[in-house]
């Protein structure tokens, strides 16, 4: 019986020492372990779906839009296709970039009033995307801070409804890469479920508030979470974008020669549309 | 001889059928499309109001009202159709444009003073990997610099509204295959367009008649009555245009080499054979053939696009000056293109063209400079999220010193309708390319409705 209650004190002392182990190895992640967390988050290679844009000024006016994206990871190059289906006034206009990692990205536009695809200059990180509050570096990012462009801190952390969320903050590693972004600093509240923001808050390059970013909803799609639902808002223009993801499917097989230049002026890629769009 | 007779009415009556047919398909379609919603057809619709006033006198020169339809059919993941039609309506001073350069088969369905009504676009596609073949009416865009002619003159395009058109050049299908496919890092694009359909102009005494002499034949047809008559264009081999390009990357852009034989761009006047006795002179434009080799090179370097093109055409025929009026020759002629596109700081957009277009004739007294030199110049910036767009361009002859600068104001009003306004001011002397017409210059608007 002795032996017993020595035996179940032990237990005892290992279980709370593991749980102490466990909830300081969760509270001494770094900032710099965060953002990786982050960035590291599983993507899918390829992936199809269509993206709803709905722009809205702070009079309510509302503008549409509506394209097939298609998105390709590979190894050392990121490719991403947009095929507008609507308004009418757009329908069959195409975008398509190569981000290269070891090379100059390339960026293709098709206008259907010129029959022809032409190559057009990288844009700068910073610019706004179509309109859009979004800008291409959002766009490629992808819900991600590149290590290479942030220096990281962290803020204290939040517990809600059971969840652990890390505050994390942001500020460029230089001048340079402050104007290319166009950002001064981020704070980002980050689910340490699935490593996505559930917020970020950017200040333009003056520091003055700028944007923030709402995720609305997150789908797992094979086995990749995926923000299906998010909002900007830029609080200078009082300017708001909603972005909707829908039919979001997972592509094992990529046909080769469908994100290219040459495909472009094909329009959409009947194969990926779904009836009714 | 009856026979004969009948035969070509039979011919005749037959095109006209065939192109009745698919326009009235085309519309057709495009009407039941709306209504049924099919699921793998789709129909773009645009109404479009345009008018402009004068910048000296405020009168309003310029008044064309238009519907067009885009429709295209997904049959399956392979297969497609096309048919876009337009009806244009105006009463002006500019007009619809000359059609007697159309071969039958091209020519509009409906053709009044001030109304018409044209089959755009009419072919089918096949297409499978990096190939595809297509049948029909369509147009065969080369070249990479924008709205510069340098190799881009396989198709024919409208010119009655001179430059002033929303793209630039607006190009004219023709009936005709196109196939293209890839070997492996080799693009291979063959076109060949058995219409003899070649560049729309403005009709005679209509505000962008062509009046400088380097365009006339060295006549001046604003102080000497002359009569227009243009060459018979059909559906011939004698009349059509082939062309192939081939493409491959070179370093990080893609370099094409192309050549291609059909009818020129531009015509070469002429005595008529039969001029009538104390009546206006009847002049006759000709559209040879004329064969273009060339060679068209961009590339991507960070937040700059690099173009550039070179063309050589051996047997350009050209209108000279000699003992007796409206003669020609063939000469040599060289075309060379440079471009920047540069996105810069603050979100503007700024694209930069040089263009020097070269006749080799020493041995010819010609209507025009030796070399032409002709600078285009744009700017361009998104305001108000993307609801506002400006846009200003300077087109000139530098040798000529003359040109155009065309502010332009786009809004978004919204997501259908978009509202456009702009003035075209013309400078130069009067006998040159833009100079001819700088007393039009104008202020425009336009109403464009899509859905």
């Amino acid at each position: 019986m002795k032996y017993a209650y020595l035996w179940i004190n032990i237990s005892l002392l290992c279980l709370i020492l593991s749980v102490a182990k466990a909830s300081e190895s969760a509270t001494s992640l770094s900032a710099l372990d965060v953002a990786k967390n982050i960035v590291n988050r599983s993507a899918s290679k390829a992936r199809v779906g269509y993206m709803h844009f709905i722009m809205r000024n702070k009079s309510g006016s509302e503008r549409k839009r509506s394209a097939l994206l298609v998105h390709s990871q590979e190894p050392a190059k990121t490719k991403i296709g947009i095929y507008f289906t609507k308004p009418a006034g757009l329908q069959d206009t195409s975008f398509l970039s190569h981000d290269n990692s070891d090379s100059q990205d390339q960026n293709w536009l098709y206008l259907p009033a010129t029959d022809r695809v032409r190559k057009l200059p990288a844009s700068s990180r910073g610019d706004y995307f179509m309109g859009t509050d979004l800008s291409y570096g959002d766009i490629k990012d992808n819900f991600k801070f590149a290590l290479e462009d942030w220096n990281f801190s962290l803020g204290e952390q939040q517990i809600q409804n059971g969840k652990r969320y890390y505050i994390l903050q942001g500020t460029p590693q230089n001048a340079d890469i402050k104007q290319e972004l166009g950002y001064a600093s981020f704070t980002s509240k980050i689910d340490a479920d699935t490593w996505f923001p559930v917020n970020i808050r950017y200040t333009d390059i003056d520091n003055v508030p700028l944007k923030e970013v709402s995720i609305l909803a997150l789908d797992k799609i094979a086995g990749t979470w995926i923000a299906t639902h998010f909002s900007v808002f830029n609080s200078q223009l009082s300017h708001q974008t909603e972005i909707v993801l829908s039919d979001m499917q997972y592509l094992a097989n990529l046909p080769g020669n469908l994100l290219t230049a040459d495909e472009l002026a094909y329009g959409a890629p009947l194969m990926l549309l779904n009836e009714g769009e | 001889m009856q026979l004969t007779l009948a035969t070509m009415l039979t011919k005749r009556t037959n095109k006209n059928l065939q192109h009745a047919i698919l326009t009235m398909l085309s519309l057709y379609l495009s009407f039941a499309n709306s209504v049924y919603a099919a699921s793998n057809v789709s129909t773009i619709w645009s109404i479009d109001y345009r008018f402009s006033t004068n910048l000296r006198d405020s009168d309003v020169e310029f008044s064309r009202f238009s519907i067009t339809s885009e429709t295209r059919f997904n049959l399956s993941r392979n297969w497609r159709i096309q048919l876009d039609a337009r009806a244009e309506f105006s009463d002006d001073d500019v007009g619809l444009g000359t059609i007697n350069g159309y071969s039958p088969l091209s020519r509009p369905l409906i053709d009044n003073k001030q109304t018409r009504l044209e089959l755009d676009r009419a072919f089918i596609q096949w297409r499978k990997r990096a190939h595809s073949v297509t049948l029909g009416k369509q147009v065969t865009p080369w070249g990479v610099l924008d709205g510069v002619q340098i190799t881009d003159r396989f198709d024919p395009v409208r010119r009655r509204d001179f430059i002033f058109t929303d793209v630039r050049p607006e190009r004219i299908a023709r009936w005709g295959a196109r196939w293209r496919n890839k070997i492996g890092n080799f693009k291979l694009d063959t076109s060949f367009a058995f219409d003899g359909t070649i560049t729309q102009q403005a009709q005679p005494g209509a505000l962008f008649f062509t009046t400088s002499t380097r365009f006339t034949g060295g006549v001046d047809v604003t102080n000497t009555p002359v009569n227009l008559n243009s060459q018979n264009r059909n559906n011939s081999l004698a009349q059509s245009t082939f062309g192939a390009r081939i493409s491959h990357p070179l370093g990080q852009g893609d370099i094409s080499f192309l050549g291609f034989r059909g009818p020129d761009t531009d015509p070469i006047l002429g005595l008529a054979d039969h001029q009538p006795i104390d009546e206006a002179i009847v002049v006759q434009t000709n559209y040879q053939r004329r064969t273009l080799y060339g060679a068209a090179y961009d590339v991507t370097l960070g937040e700059t696009v690099l173009r550039t093109e070179l063309a050589f055409i051996p047997d350009q025929p050209i209108n000279i000056q000699w003992e007796t009026p409206l003669q020609s020759a063939d000469v040599r002629r060289l075309l060379v293109g440079f471009g920047i596109d540069w996105s810069a700081p603050e979100q503007w957009f700024i694209n930069a063209q040089l263009a020097i277009d070269h006749i080799d004739a020493q041995e010819f007294d010609i209507l025009r400079p030796d070399t032409d030199t002709i600078i285009t110049l744009r700017a361009q910036r998104l305001f108000i999220n993307g609801r506002l767009l400006f846009k200003a361009e300077l087109l000139g002859t530098i040798n000529q010193r003359d040109g155009v600068l065309r502010p332009e104001l786009i809004y978004e009003y919204s997501d259908k309708l978009k509202l456009r306004s702009g003035i075209d001011w013309l400078f130069g002397d009067k006998n040159t390319q833009f100079g001819q017409f700088k007393d039009n210059s104008r202020l425009w608007f336009a109403a464009t409705y899509t859905f």
